[in-house]
This record gives C-alpha cells, structure tokens and sequence, in this order.
C-alpha cells in the first residue's frame, strides 16, 4: 500500500509539474518570474493550478446528487411557491414583478438572475432587490457558492440547506411559508421528490393554502420582526419542514454546480504572460502589495469566508433610506439559534465549521462576508446594500479608508486609507475586470421545463 | 384628430407668420411610410461649437462678474409647455405616471387637512387643480436678501411615485479648461420626517439636451449620455436638524452608464455641520456649483444667511467624460406621503406630509463663454384627459409600429443653421428603433442604446435622447417631424414619447 501512494503521489506531482509550466518546482510559487517573490507567493495564493471543487458538505448527503441537482433547479426556476407581492412598487414597469396583491411572481432565480451571474441585475437601480417588497441587503452572486460555509451577508446560515427558508418565509422576498412550499411541492414535484427522498408526508391536516394565503398580507414595519399579518400554520411542524429541507437539499445540488471559473490572471499565473496588460499586472500588484487587500479578499476564490466591518456607509438605495445594520453580530448570533443549522436534526453531519467563527458575535458588529471577486465585474452593484454601482466608486471608497468614524455604521471599521495614486485606481479596477470567467455553462443557465 | 403645435421663438415670431402654410397635423393613414433608413444621432448636435455673442447681462448679474447667462425671472414669458418660463431660453420637462398611464399629470392641489403638518402653497397662497402648464408660474417671493422678488414657482403632485419637473438652460455651458461656476437660488428644502420618501432638489449638467437626466428610479432609466449629476437629499445625520441637508451622492455617467455613485460622505468636507445647510419653504438657499473635468466644489447658503454661501463638500475624483454641457434643475419627488404617517387606527395612516410640493427658482446663472442660444421650438404637450379619472392630463403621445405619427413645428428658422437637434423622453427599451422624418424626407433609426456597461435585464423605463437632425432636411417656416416605432410591445406603456423639443444652432 505504502508504494502504491508513494507512485501515486509521484504521479501526481508530475502531472502537477506538466500542466503548470510556470511553477517553480522548487518553491511552489506560480506567475512569472519576473514578479517580485513576495508578491509572487501572494498571487499563487489567488490562482492554484487549479480551481478547487466545492468543498465537502457533511450537512447535506444529497449535495452531489444528480437527480438532486436536477430537481434544485426546477425549484430555483419556479415562482409557484411564492405568495403575494406586497410592496407598491409593483405597478406593472419594467424591473417590478407585477402588480402589488399578485401572487406567484418571485422564484429564486428573480433576484438571481442566471444569464447575469446568478444575481440581481433586474431590480430597479440594480441595488437592494426588488422581491415581494424591497430587501434590506442585495442579493449576492451565486458563482461559486458552493465554496461558502456560512451564507447570506450576516452568516444567518451555517448550511446550504437551510438558506432557503429565510427567502421563502421573509416577507420580503417570497412572502411565504413552507406549508404552502410543501404543499406545492406536493401538488407538483411529488415524484421528483419521491425518487430522491422518499415517501413525502400527507399533509392533508392543513387545509389547502392559497397563493394569497402563502405568506403575510401586509408588509411588517420593522423588517426582522414577523407580525400579525403573518400566520404561517404549520412552521413548527417538524414533517412540514423535512419536506421544505429536502427540497432546500436539491436546491443545493444545484447551485455547487455554479462556477464563475478561471480568468486571464489564471491564464497569467499559468504562465502566459500576455493573458494580463501592463496595467492589468500593476493592478494585480497593487492588490497584493500597497493594497493589502488580500488579507480579505483571500484564497482562490479571493475570500476569506469571514466577516470583516469596513466602515460602509448605512445608507442604501436612496429611495429607500438609512438601515444602521448590525451585520454578522446578529446574523451569526440568529445562525446558533436556528433549529435549522448545521447542528441541528435536520443536518446529515457536522463539522467544526462553528470553530471559524468567534464566540462573542458582538465583535461582528456591522461586519459582513466577504465576497468572492471572480466575476465581480459582472455586478452591477457592490457592498451588501450595493452601495457603490462603479467599480471605480469601490476603489474610492479603500483609497479614502471607508467611510469616516461617526458615517452611522454600526461597530468598528477594520478599513484604513490607502491613498491610491489615480493611475493605482486605474490599474486596480482593470485588474478586477481581468477576473471574470467563462461563468456557468449555458446549461446550467437555461430555464428548465417545470412540471404542471 | 391629434394637433401638435410649435412653440415659436419671439425673434422669428413674424416672420414665422410669413412662411405659415396650411397644412395641418395629424396622423397620416396606415402602411409602410417608406423611404431610405439612415442611421439617427442621438448627438448634441455636431460638434462644431456655437459662435460667441456679446453678453446679454450686466456684469454682477446673479451674484457673476461676467455672466454668460443670467436669468432673474423678471419677465413671464406666458404660454407653452412650460407656463411663464421663455421658453426660447429655457427647456422644461415632466415626468410623472399612475399605474396605467405615463407622461401623466394629475391636477396639483394643496393639501391642508387635518394631518398635514407640513403643507405647500404656490406663488404664496394655496391652490386647487393646477394643471400644465397653470403648474409653472413667475410671481413675487422672497429673495436671499430678504426682499420681494421675482421667482419662477413650479408644483406638482408626485402621484404616489416618482415624480420630475426639470428644466434646461437651452444656452451651452463651457469649463473647458478652466473651472467653471453655476449659480442658483431655491428653497431646497426636504421632507423633514424623510426616511427616503419626500422631495428634493437635483441639479445635473449633460453633454447633449436630453431631457431628464437622471440615475434611475423605477421606471425611470434617463442616464444621461455623459452628464454630472447632484442629488440634494443628505438624510438625518445633520448637526442642524432634520430640516437641513446635504449632498447625498454625486453621479458621472459615460455613454449612458453610470461611472460614478458617490455617495456624500466620501466627498471631501470640512465637518458635517459645515457639510449640511439649513432650508425652509419659501426661503431660499443660495447655490453655486464650481466644476471642472476633475473636481466639484458645492458651495450653499443657511436659510437664515442666504447670501452667504459656505463650502459644503468636494468630490475631487470626477474623470469627466465631457467639459461643455446643459445645465438641468431638478425637483424631485417619491411618494412623499409615505413617511411620517399617523396611526389612526391598526389598519391605517394618514399621511402627514404633502406630497404636492413647491419650489422656487430665481438668479439662474453661469459664467464662461457667452455663446449663441439655438433657436428653440417645442412640440406642445398632448391634452388628452387621463384614462384612470383623476382629472389629470396626458401630455405624451402614443406612437405607431404601423404609422407615422405627425407633429408640426410652425415658424421655424432655418437661416444660417449649422445642426439641428430633437430631443425627447422616451419609453421605448433598449434595442428598440425609434423612426423619425423631417417634412416627408428620408426615414432616420435611432436605436436605443443599452444604459449600463453591467449585463441588465428589463430595466426599462422612461429615458431622454437626443436625436441628429439633418439641417438640409428642415424648411423655413411649418416643418412636420414624424414619428414610427419598431414594435407595440404587449403590456409596455402606450405614451410612448414627451417632452419633445427641436434645437437649431446657427450663425449669426
């Protein structure tokens, strides 16, 4: 057995060896050799030989399912599950999903729109999102999601499968409840379901709820808080739920199948020296040297899969006002609590993913996840309430530091001054646009057919 | 039958009578208009600058040692689109839709009940059923000296929307080199209980003379073409009090797409207090905007010391794409009634504030190279009552996939003319062509541009162009301008086009 792993691992670092003709064998590092060594190491940090796959997700045993990812995306695609728009901004214009009291209209992919990178480029202004009513943070890319342990902007989520349940019950969103996500499931995925899962629960106990009975009938004033316009029978009915978390389970399937994939800079570190401009290699320079933004924006998919305050002003789509929100300190705090999480009896595992985290969430405070960067061009917005719409406007906003102390962003910021020469800004923001890839396939992206 | 009329500049007026043929508007009947398909502009217009003039105002006119444009509201110019604003030097533009309509104008009334502690009058006193152009009036209000003055008063009801009056100097600004100063006085005064609804005031400088420039709103997608914009709603976070207010971003666009967003706290200020400006109805604040390609200095007056005004902020990081351009002022509106409700039982709220608001305008003006003013000729408003009841007014017009729809502009002179421009609101999406023909000529396409560098799906809306006219193709006197769309869309908004104005430069 010991030889067998030994030629296997010789195997592999040659074929490691072959494939990657600028590493340097002798100290791992990738890029050309011209490149300072330290900023060399640095790069090769952000562009491995090759992209890793999603990481395993003991949560969920049905994460790599075929049939399971099959299934997760006619859910995705399906806007049957979602109860009545509840906010006057749907008048029938273009970007608003139809008109307020309507029910039916928000699927997953409404706010994350495939063809766009799996985010919201369809909401009016392309910030904050436009469900059942206006969200209070943008809906993030999907690309490569499946590289991220804690989801949402605040960490609410430890595990895929639970995700859902936060759009389909927030009024919000798709302002609805998972008795009427079961039921529907019923009525329309049942054997899909079945194959996978087994045997689906009667849910005959409940009456039938109607798409204008699914959620709440008004908009709550305080958007954290459920209240009387909300009933929502049968959410704490531990049947009701397994089917909305099998169903969140194949939803997962899918999305690990979304990539945003290698860029010109892997191109570059793999050697082809001309897969980056001038400008582009100085921008690439800036981010791992006077920018230090690698300390965040790390690993291959340039994030660090934590929570960092950078002092972002708590203002958000300016017709909607001032939202001082406390980020990953009630999030995470919100995530410990969840039955739902990773811990809980609706997970298939455990791992130490709680470890990475502090255990006084107050240190969050006004702290969100770090966003990948491959394919951040794509986004027509940036921050968690797509604050900036340029990139230029995002290198700015690191240039000066972040907003100033006292700007009414809750917590500390961790931001600093970077000073950025305008020719520095320039380069950083070509460097960005040199991260895009070839994104999901078409494939993944079309609409599938929907069962009746 | 539909008939558009010409709004004719005073100078030409006679001459204009002259040259009045019989021909009526109106909508030619069905079928193919024919004729060669060109490519449309959607310029400002050529590229060749206007001649300089001598000055038309005294040097200190609008606070300027050397206006190049000075407008003080002494003289109403009555009739038009654009009430007694004169409109051979001024461009005026609505917006304003219910859910089944756009180009749309309820009648304006002041809203005084019980609930309303925050009211609006017009030229002083309240009002009932104001209507366009009724809506825009010159009349005697207080100036930053504190003394009687002419102000030019424009309201409307904002509809349970957004809402826009803008209005353009038709007369070209140029910082070429140079650092350029905008002056204005107006009551720029915000909801004090705004948490995002009320109204405000914004001022924008384009390249071209689109209509509406702006940074996107629900259904409303006016980017302008390369503009500069300023958006005067800085929210409760004034040392001052919720009455004062402060730059709450500052916009660049490039070829229809925004470049920057900047919001207020990343400009450059000396505090927040020194930051924000004290404002209140009927009392104005003093304006004045210093620009050049790579930086803006916005300097306004406190209510209460108005003809003093005092650094609010810097944004030092411009890149402006252009460096001559057509100065907007804006008011603003969103569902004004929205914020600051009171409870009257658990199931509703009466609003409290006003969502017909007023703002006054006076000592317009900017320096720099005194150039020629274009000839001006606007298409009148549509007058159709509004679909849904509200005794509003239609005032765009619905345009054919099938047919031309024909609009004449009487009395319009040609001499001398160097290019022509026709600017316009539309609501038209991207990727579809709008047709135009002067006076039966060859049929021009202007396709609508994409407004984002972002990949976008279906943000759509109302946007602002302004198309190239060949000045070979227009005639003295009555010119017809005819419209054709590509496509009726199913379930898109019937008003398809407003605010429709055509601009001739020429030589003296």
């Amino acid at each position: 057995v010991k030889a067998a792993l030994l030629y296997a691992a010789l195997l592999a670092a040659l074929v490691t060896a072959c494939d990657d003709t600028s590493e340097d064998p002798a100290d791992g590092l990738r890029g050309p050799a011209d490149l300072p060594e330290s900023a060399r190491a640095r790069l090769t940090a952000l562009s491995p030989a090759k992209l890793p796959a999603p990481p395993e997700d003991p949560t969920n045993r049905y994460r790599d399912d075929a049939r399971a990812a099959e299934l997760g995306k006619q859910l995705f695609f399906d806007k049957r599950f979602s109860g009545p728009l509840l906010d006057e901004s749907h008048n029938g214009d273009p970007g608003t999903l139809g008109l307020q009291g309507e029910a039916g209209k928000v699927a997953c992919a409404s706010c994350h729109v495939p063809e766009a990178g799996f985010l919201d480029v369809r909401s009016p202004r392309a910030q904050i999102s436009l469900g059942s009513s206006w969200t209070r943070r943008r809906a993030p890319s999907l690309l490569d999601v499946g590289q991220a342990t804690f989801l949402m902007w605040d960490g609410r989520h430890d595990a895929a499968f639970s995700q859902p349940f936060t759009p389909i019950e927030d009024a919000f969103e798709l302002n609805s409840s998972r008795l009427f996500v079961a039921q529907q499931l019923r009525r329309h995925y049942r054997r899909a379901y079945e194959a996978i899962f087994g045997a689906m629960p009667s849910l005959d106990r409940y009456p039938a709820l109607t798409p204008e009975e699914a959620g709440c009938t008004a908009l709550p004033d305080d958007p954290l808080v459920t209240h009387h316009h909300c009933k929502r029978p049968g959410g704490d009915d531990p049947e009701v739920t397994r089917v909305v978390v099998n169903a969140a389970k194949a939803i997962q399937a899918f999305t690990r199948t979304l990539h945003c994939g290698p860029s010109r800079f892997d191109r570059f570190m793999d050697g082809d020296a001309t897969a980056l401009t001038e400008e582009e290699r100085q921008g690439a320079l800036l981010f791992v040297g006077k920018g230090q933004c690698d300390g965040c924006h790390a690993g291959p998919f340039f994030t660090d899969q934590r929570f960092h305050n950078i002092g972002v002003d708590p203002d958000f789509a300016f017709f909607i006002g001032s939202f001082p929100d406390p980020g990953a300190a009630e999030g995470v705090a919100a995530m410990r609590r969840d039955v739902l999480n990773a811990k809980g009896d609706f997970s298939d595992g455990y791992d130490d993913r709680w470890d990475r985290l502090p255990e006084d969430t107050s240190s969050m405070l006004g702290a969100f996840r770090t966003p990948s960067l491959r394919c951040v061009s794509r986004r027509p917005s940036f921050m968690h309430t797509g604050q900036f719409r340029a990139l230029e406007d995002v290198v700015i906003f690191f240039t000066i530091g972040g907003s100033p102390e006292g700007g009414g962003y809750p917590g500390t910021s961790e931001n600093a001054p970077r000073d950025f020469t305008s020719e520095e800004r320039a380069a950083l923001v070509a460097f960005l646009r040199a991260l895009d890839g070839d994104g999901p396939s078409a494939e993944a992206m079309a609409a599938p057919t929907l069962p009746p | 039958m539909r008939k558009p009329q010409s709004r004719i500049d005073a100078p030409h007026l006679l001459a204009a009578l002259a040259l009045l043929s019989a021909a009526c508007g109106g909508e030619t009947p069905g079928g193919d208009p024919g004729g060669s398909t060109s490519s449309g502009g959607g310029g400002s217009g050529g590229s060749e600058l206007p001649p300089e003039v001598p000055p038309r105002s005294l040097p200190g006119s609008c606070g300027l040692k050397a206006p190049a444009f000075c407008e003080d509201f002494e003289t109403p110019h009555p009739g038009g689109r654009s009430g007694d604003l004169d409109e051979s030097m001024w461009s005026f533009a609505r917006w304003g839709h219910l859910t089944t309509q756009h180009f749309v104008r309820v009648p304006s009334t002041s809203e005084t009940g019980p609930y309303f502690d925050i009211t609006s009058t017009f030229c002083g006193k309240t009002f009932t059923g104001l209507l366009p152009p009724n809506d825009a009036v010159i009349c005697d209000g207080i100036g930053v000296d504190g003394l009687t003055t002419a102000q030019f008063n424009e309201v409307y009801d904002d509809q349970g929307d957004f809402a826009l009056n803008s209005m353009r100097v038709r007369q070209l600004f140029d910082f070429t080199d140079r650092t350029g100063t905008v002056v204005f006085d107006v009551d720029a005064k915000i909801n004090p209980k705004n948490i995002g609804h009320g109204w405000w005031i914004e001022f924008w400088i384009t390249d071209d003379p689109a209509p509406i420039p702006y940074h996107e709103a629900p259904g409303i997608v006016p980017y302008p073409r390369n503009g500069l914009g300023i958006n005067f709603q800085g929210m409760n976070n004034c040392p001052q009090g919720r009455t004062a207010t402060r730059i709450s971003r500052v916009f660049v666009t490039k070829e229809h797409a925004i470049v920057h967003d900047l919001p207020g706290d990343l400009l450059e200020i000396e505090s927040d207090e020194k930051a924000c400006f004290k404002a209140e109805d009927g009392k104005p604040n003093r304006f004045r905007i210093k620009v050049s390609k790579e930086r803006l200095e916005v300097w306004v007056s406190d209510f209460d010391d108005a003809e003093n005004p005092h650094l609010l902020a810097v944004a030092p990081i411009l890149d402006l794409p252009f460096s001559r351009g057509y100065v907007h002022l804006q008011h603003s509106a969103y569902n004004a009634r929205k914020d600051g409700g009171v409870q009257i039982d658990p199931e509703h709220e009466m609003p409290t504030v006003t969502g017909v608001q007023t703002y006054r305008w006076d000592n317009i003006g900017f320096d720099g190279p005194v150039y020629a003013v274009p000839r001006a000729y606007e298409i009148k408003n549509n007058d159709e009552p509004d679909r849904e009841g509200h005794g509003g007014v239609l005032y765009g017009y619905r345009l054919s996939a099938t047919k031309w729809t024909r609009f004449e502009l009487e009395g319009v002179d040609v001499k001398n003319a160097t290019s022509a421009t026709f600017a316009l609101n539309t609501l038209l999406g991207t990727g579809h062509v709008l047709f135009y023909r002067l006076n039966g000529g060859p049929k021009h396409a202007f396709t609508i541009p994409a407004f984002s560098t972002a990949p976008v799906e279906h943000r759509e809306g109302m946007r602002g162009f302004a198309l190239d006219v060949p000045v070979e193709e227009l005639v003295q006197g009555t010119n017809t301008i005819e419209l054709m769309i590509d496509e009726v869309v199913d379930g898109a908004a019937p008003e398809n086009v407003g605010n429709m104005d055509l601009s001739i430069q020429a030589n003296p």
